[in-house]
């Protein structure tokens, strides 16, 4: 009859020694190095703890119906135009009302908006050529995922020729820039605040300049990057003056703080991964130097192993 | 390993075996003749010197490999590398060189190699195994093969195939016209029809040649008419371009763009369905003139306008007649063909009738430069009286206009003329354009404008009186202060029915105008919103877009100050008030219900024999 094994279970031996035997020494300095050595290993590595991380978002741009264009016209005198009914009460004979077409282009549907197409047509009498022009467009920037980050952000599109321009072309990809790194969950509420205060009556509100400067000193910003902007030339007289602007939003790499539990993972994945040969090599080194009695101890079989078993019954057959 | 094939020098003094390498860099090596400080025997040691083949040629060496036999025994233990044993040093040289130069190969070991410092990347040293020298003595590598004559162009072509190029020469255009009836013909061989999109085909009256009907458009760096545009069947075109008149007394009579025979002296091919009979370009030259009255249409002058006198004042059969001519004196283009305008009239796959209409003007030698228009525009002939092009079947279509209608009367059913909602156009000082000039609106497209009133405020509470109601007037679509009452569901709503008509509605707050002394008059709405709240209906697979509301919602009333501003008015005392516009498009789509039907759960049982299987 042949035999097979049907369960197997480990015999328990105990070792014992007093607490000041070379033998609890001894196990006091496997157990150091056994915890000891990862965490060193884990100070040491500053990679380990990290402070910053990149994240990747499509951020949710928002037109926030508000442009601002000023045409430079031969002969120095210019036109002016925006969406803000105050600022074109205060441009007066500068005034040259206009028309603006936009549409936000969601290509995949997921409610997040990938470009946005934005047509403007000035109308021009037939004494008035365009030289060049600075046209602002203003935006709501919006992170949500792993942070809640809104600013109020402004694209500027600026183009000045020797010839008289009819018609101007660009297509430009929106990039976010940051000065310094987000925090994680954490509203900015300071960038909130609109570039523009559209109630005012004071010309200065308006300024360009002020404007692009009340935006570089933020922490982040925007920049529209145009690779080939096309100025097309000969212009028809009383045609409207035609700027179209096709921009970008994709997916954006953004600086940000880990949280706690990001680095608490981190570390702990590390510490894992470097306890599991230090365990072994001091389970190994336990188990011969018990096995081989280099040290003095007392050997006890546990409850659970056969000696023990055997022992326990042996008076009772 | 590395193998480095070799050429054999000669040998000179019976002991120095000479070689080469110009495996793409050279490779020299020379024996040198040591003693061995235990034993007079003679040792072969190798020097060589590597080299890509430029650096060769001038007789510059800068890479060194010695075998480390050449270390003396002094040295072995200041130099680096010098560390060798006598005794493996006097076995090495003793034996091994000549045995393996017997055998036309010999190998250095890696550790028998020492390099100095050198930046040519024409050799990398290996990072382990041997340098294997062999003599091969393989004349073919020091040369050049010789070149075989390349004497067929597939033997030219051979290179841009490897590189999936085509030669480097102007690449003909595509779309000659027997292609384009070679694709007609293969979309239906038996039946061939237009489809959308296919080029239209004219006959040219004096020599009967097959052309593409095509009008001037401007290029994309300037305005100038410079390229022809193709008009194709059921695409509607519109072209705008300039001619520069810098040489008009020639050009007036001699640029076919200003005569009005070249846009009328041609028939339509009326339908695809010739072409089974006559599949090329050449062979309608020599087709009678009642076989060409069957299978073309002729282009029907419907509308002249001479816009110098602003009149219809040329009978249309007077037309032709009217060529360009030149006033030196006044340095003017007389009856020069300011725009064109075709209408096909269609019916199915085929076109019927060809209308087209046509506005003169002076080209004035001042003016710099002369601007012409062109248009084509498809009118179904199934629905006589309709020629309001449809926004798409039966959701409308992105860009398409929307459909709206003014109910005269609600309580009678009567028949609600369409017309497309629109916004007042902009004339070029920024004003509130008249009917003519309409902006329309495209369906899913934003947008924001405003135009200007002009507003005579030499008395202030008399313009004050007439202010809303210009402004009013101004904000409607045609100038008439009535406002679209209904605007159509879908992009194919009819005028025929009042099926598919939703209203629209109006939010205004009213508050009584008043004027205030000395110039401000209270309570005036300056602008309107047209929101447009559409949603996606139908297959998730094939949504259909259904406007499902419209709402004019007009700015809080605000006060306009009757003053000319800082500055001054542009013109005398006439003071422009801005009206300002906005249209926007939400998306009230409702997504599909995530509706699924309860799975059926199992009842899994053990066979009924499981423990009687006999």
């Amino acid at each position: 009859m042949s035999y097979f094994t049907v369960h197997r279970e480990d015999v328990y031996k105990d070792y014992k020694a007093s607490p000041l035997s070379a033998a609890a020494i001894f196990q006091l300095v496997l157990f150091a190095i056994t915890i000891g050595a990862p965490i060193a290993l884990v100070a040491v590595n500053p990679d380990i703890w990290p402070m910053y991380t990149t994240v990747y978002e499509q951020p949710f741009v928002r037109y926030q119906q508000m442009v601002i264009v000023h045409l430079d016209l031969a002969g120095g005198s210019s036109l002016a135009w925006s969406t803000i009914p105050q600022y074109n009460r205060l441009m007066g004979r500068t005034l040259r009302s206009s028309r603006l077409k936009t549409k936000e282009i969601d290509i995949n549907g997921d409610k997040i908006p990938d470009a946005f197409s934005i047509t403007l047509d000035v109308p021009l009498t037939a004494q008035e050529q365009v030289f060049g022009f600075t046209f602002l467009v203003f935006f709501d920037f919006i992170l949500q995922k792993r942070t809640f980050f809104e600013m109020s952000t402004v694209v500027s599109l600026q183009h000045s020729a020797a010839s008289a321009g009819a018609d101007y072309f660009a297509d430009g990809t929106l990039r976010f820039v940051q000065k310094d790194s987000l925090r994680p969950g954490f509203s900015d509420y300071i960038n909130k605040d609109p570039l523009v205060n559209i109630s005012s009556a004071d010309i200065s509100d308006y300024n360009v300049a002020s404007i692009v400067r009340r935006v570089a000193t933020r922490n982040a910003s925007t920049v529209l990057d145009v690779s080939m902007p096309i100025w097309t030339t000969t212009p028809v007289p009383t045609q409207p003056f035609h700027i179209e602007a096709n921009i970008h939003f994709p997916v954006q790499s953004i600086w940000m703080q880990t949280t706690v539990l990001h680095r608490l993972t981190t570390a702990g994945a590390a510490f894992t991964f470097w306890l599991l040969p230090f365990w072994l090599f001091c389970w190994y080194l336990r188990r011969m130097v018990f096995s081989s009695g280099a040290l003095f101890l007392v050997q006890d079989s546990s409850k659970y192993s056969m000696k023990s078993y055997f022992t326990a019954n042996s008076g009772k057959e | 390993m590395q193998f480095l094939y070799g050429w054999e020098l000669d040998d000179i003094d019976g002991c120095t075996v000479g070689w080469r390498s110009l495996d793409h860099y050279a490779f020299n090596c020379f024996t040198e003749r040591r003693y061995s400080s235990n034993s007079n025997r003679k040792c072969n040691a190798f020097h060589c010197s590597i080299s890509d083949g430029i650096n060769s040629r001038a007789g510059f060496t800068s890479r060194k490999y010695h075998h480390k036999d050449a270390c003396n025994y002094a040295d072995s233990s200041s130099k680096p590398g010098c560390k060798i044993s006598r005794a493996s040093f006097s076995a090495d040289c003793g034996a091994e060189l000549h045995n393996d130069l017997a055998h036309r190969e010999i190998c250095f070991s890696e550790g028998l190699l020492l390099q100095n410092s050198s930046i040519l990347p024409s050799f990398r040293r290996p990072s382990s195994g041997d340098v294997c020298l062999i003599y091969d003595n393989n004349p073919q590598r020091l040369f050049y093969q010789e070149p075989a004559a390349v004497d067929s162009t597939a033997q030219y072509d051979a290179p841009w195939k490897a590189r999936n190029l085509k030669s480097p020469i102007f690449q003909s255009s595509p779309g000659s016209l027997d292609e384009d009836i070679t694709r007609i013909l293969q979309h239906s061989p038996s039946s061939p029809a237009f489809k959308v999109g296919d080029p239209i085909f004219t006959i040219r009256n004096t020599d009967r040649s097959l052309r593409k009907l095509q009008f001037p458009s401007s290029g994309s760096f300037s305005t100038r008419c410079v390229a022809p545009e193709a008009i194709n069947f059921l695409t509607p075109a519109d072209s705008l371009c300039s001619h520069a008149v810098d040489r008009l007394a020639t050009d007036c009579v001699e640029n076919p763009f200003f005569q009005i025979n070249s846009f009328i002296n041609f028939d339509v091919i009326r339908s695809a369905a010739v072409f089974s009979a006559i599949n090329t370009s050449a062979d309608f030259a020599s087709i009678t003139d009642s076989a060409l009255r069957t299978f073309t249409v002729p282009v029907h002058l419907t509308g002249i306008l001479d816009t110098a006198r602003n009149v219809y004042a040329v009978r249309a059969e007077n037309a032709p007649t009217l060529i360009p001519s030149f006033s030196a004196a006044t340095n003017t283009c007389l009856n020069a063909v300011k725009g064109v305008a075709y209408t096909f009239v269609y019916d199915g796959s085929s076109i019927t009738a060809v209308n087209l209409s046509v506005v003169f003007a002076s080209i004035r030698g001042s003016n710099g430069s002369f601007e012409q228009s062109f248009q084509a525009s498809f009118v179904s002939a199934t629905i006589p009286g309709d020629e309001l092009v449809r926004s798409g079947n039966p959701g409308y279509l992105d860009g398409s206009a929307v459909l709206v209608a003014t109910v005269l009367d609600p309580t009678v059913n009567q028949s609600m003329p369409a017309d497309y909602l629109a916004l007042p156009g902009l004339s070029p000082d920024g004003g509130c354009g008249n009917a003519d000039q309409l902006e329309r609106i495209s369906f899913g497209e934003n947008m924001q404008m405003s135009c200007t009133v002009l507003v005579d405020v030499r008395d202030p509470s008399m313009a004050c009186l007439t202010l809303q109601t210009q402004l009013m007037a101004a904000m409607s679509i045609n100038g008439s202060g009535n406002f679209p009452t209904n605007v159509g569901v879908y992009g194919n709503s009819t005028r025929f029915s009042a099926d598919g008509w939703i209203p629209i509605l109006r939010q205004i707050t009213t508050a009584d105008m008043s004027f205030v002394p000395p110039n401000i008059c209270r309570n005036i709405v300056t602008g309107v919103s047209i929101e447009v709240a559409s949603s996606k209906v139908g297959f998730l697979s094939n949504p259909q877009a259904k406007i499902t509301g419209v709402l004019y919602r007009f700015t809080d009333p605000v006060d306009v100050v009757l003053e000319c501003p800082f500055g001054g008015c542009k013109t005398g005392t006439l003071l422009p008030v801005e009206v300002q516009f906005a249209v926007s498009f939400n998306d009230f789509t409702k997504s599909a219900v995530d509706l699924r039907s309860l799975q059926p759960s199992t009842s899994r049982f053990l066979p009924t024999d499981f423990f009687s299987p006999y």
